[in-house]
């Protein structure tokens, strides 16, 4: 509304001024400088906004001047007017120049703040992560050092337990030397008395057969007896009839005490003993080999009951089937009518066999 | 009737009178607001600022000249200078606050844009 009048009234004093040069020569520099300044203040958005009333009033004042001019041209009054107009359009602008200014540093006080409150942020920011670095470092510092300690803590208890289990090595292995030499001299104790005993029992052995030995020499030499040495052994061998009278299987009396010496001799050693019947080859072949039978069970039994151990003696009849002279003479047939007491070499124990092998030597 | 005639044409004349009298009267209230302007202008620091001190030296010209006129009775171009003066007076006073302003919004404007090349 104001704008509009104002150019009109603008150009209204253009015209005038045209008017005026045309009739009255220039009008005075006060006057030409307020209406430019004017002009220029009133073609400015900012005035407008900011400083409308002070641009009314220049406009006024601006209006005074014009008259002035058209009444009384280039007077002093016309250029104290028109300058008073040219300084409230200065005003008007130097106003709207303050709102401007006032806006642009508020703006960059903005900016200016917000970027300083962003740098703040940004370095808060690389502060926080600085410091949670700094935490991240000083935690995997405390971790590495908690983790050499167990390594440590780990490797010196393998340390012990490996002193330890040496110690118990060396502990075994001391009583299991221990042990061993214990076990070897028991071992050697233990030899030591099975060598004596065998020792023991090889002289008792050897005195008990030379005592048996005597003891038979003892009785050949009387003549009563016949002892020799053949495969089997020693063999006494008792004649017939000095036991036995003639088809009978009872001991004569005076057997009795041939028998008992042989006993007591007998009773010297613990060898095996088998007792041997044999006929002449008079009467039936089963008969004789019953009667020899009959006859060394007699033998036997009156040796056991002289205080010869039973179990060391057995019992063989041989009838007439192996003669140690010809059957043909009375003498011969006295000799083949005998009693044999096979005494057996080596230990009672160990002896296996009865008999031995076959009697095959001829007297 | 005659009478009252003739007092109304004396007190219109009187009124004439003291009329014409009154608009030659010393322009005492424009001085005034003329010293009240200067004053303010001159608080306002107008004489530290180089562009406000120029009207600020005009204005104080004027109304001493104004002072002047006033003592000699030419009160017409007395209030002449004192309105100029007011004039520059209060374009002093603007100024005095527009270029300090205009020169810190241009520094800071600077540092602004200085700032946001630096930080972007």
């Amino acid at each position: 509304m104001q704008g509009w009048k104002q150019r009109v009234w603008g150009w209204a004093a253009a015209a005038g001024l045209l008017a005026g040069c045309i009739a009255h020569g220039p009008p005075p520099k006060e006057l030409l400088d307020a209406r430019e300044v004017y002009q220029r203040a009133s073609a400015n958005t900012a005035v407008k906004q900011v400083s409308a009333e002070e641009l009314t009033d220049a406009w006024k004042a601006l209006l005074e001047a014009e008259r002035e001019y058209d009444r009384s041209k280039d007077s002093a009054k016309t250029r104290s007017k028109a300058y008073v107009a040219l300084r409230k359009a200065m005003l008007a602008e130097t106003l709207a120049n303050i709102a401007v200014a006032e806006r642009q540093r508020a703006l960059a006080d903005q900016v200016l703040r917000q970027t300083q409150e962003a740098e703040r942020r940004r370095a808060l920011v690389e502060l926080e992560a600085a410091q949670q670095q700094l935490a991240q470092a000083r935690q995997l510092r405390d971790e590495a050092a908690r983790l050499a300690e167990a390594r440590r803590l780990q490797v010196e208890t393998a340390r012990l337990q490996e002193e330890a289990r040496r110690q118990q090595e060396e502990l075994q292995r001391l009583s299991e030397a221990g042990q061993q030499r214990a076990d070897a001299q028991a071992q050697a104790q233990r030899l030591a008395r099975t060598e004596a005993q065998l020792q023991a029992e090889r002289q008792a052995r050897a005195d008990a057969e030379g005592r048996a030995d005597e003891a038979l020499a003892s009785l050949e030499r009387q003549g009563e007896v016949q002892v020799e040495e053949d495969a089997r052994g020693t063999v006494l061998t008792l004649s017939g009839s000095v036991l036995f009278t003639s088809g009978d299987s009872q001991l004569l009396p005076s057997a009795r005490n041939r028998l008992s010496e042989v006993a007591d001799a007998l009773k010297q050693s613990d060898n095996l003993l088998t007792i041997e019947g044999h006929t002449d080859a008079q009467g039936a072949d089963l008969y004789n080999e019953e009667l020899s039978l009959r006859r060394a069970e007699r033998v036997r039994d009156f040796l056991i009951s002289q205080g010869v151990e039973p179990d060391r003696v057995s019992v063989r009849g041989l009838g007439e089937y192996r003669p140690v002279a010809s059957n043909s003479t009375a003498e011969g047939r006295a000799n083949n009518r005998r009693v044999e007491i096979v005494l057996q070499r080596g230990a009672h124990s160990e002896g296996t066999g009865i008999g031995g092998s076959g009697r095959d030597k001829s007297r | 009737m005659r009478n009252t005639l003739l007092a109304v044409a004396l007190a219109v004349l009187a009124s004439g009178c003291s009329a014409k009298r009154v608009t030659a009267d010393a322009p005492t209230e424009r001085l005034a607001e003329s010293q009240a302007a200067l004053r303010a202008a001159e608080q306002s620091g107008a004489a530290r600022v180089p562009e406000a001190a120029v009207y600020l030296g005009y204005a104080q010209q004027q109304l001493v000249e104004a002072q002047r006129l006033i003592s000699q009775g030419r009160h017409d171009a007395a209030e002449l200078q004192l309105h100029q003066a007011s004039a520059d007076a209060q374009l002093a006073l603007a100024l005095a606050r527009a270029v300090p302003l205009e020169h810190e919004a241009r520094r800071l404007t600077n540092q602004a844009n200085a700032l946001r090349g630096n930080t972007r």
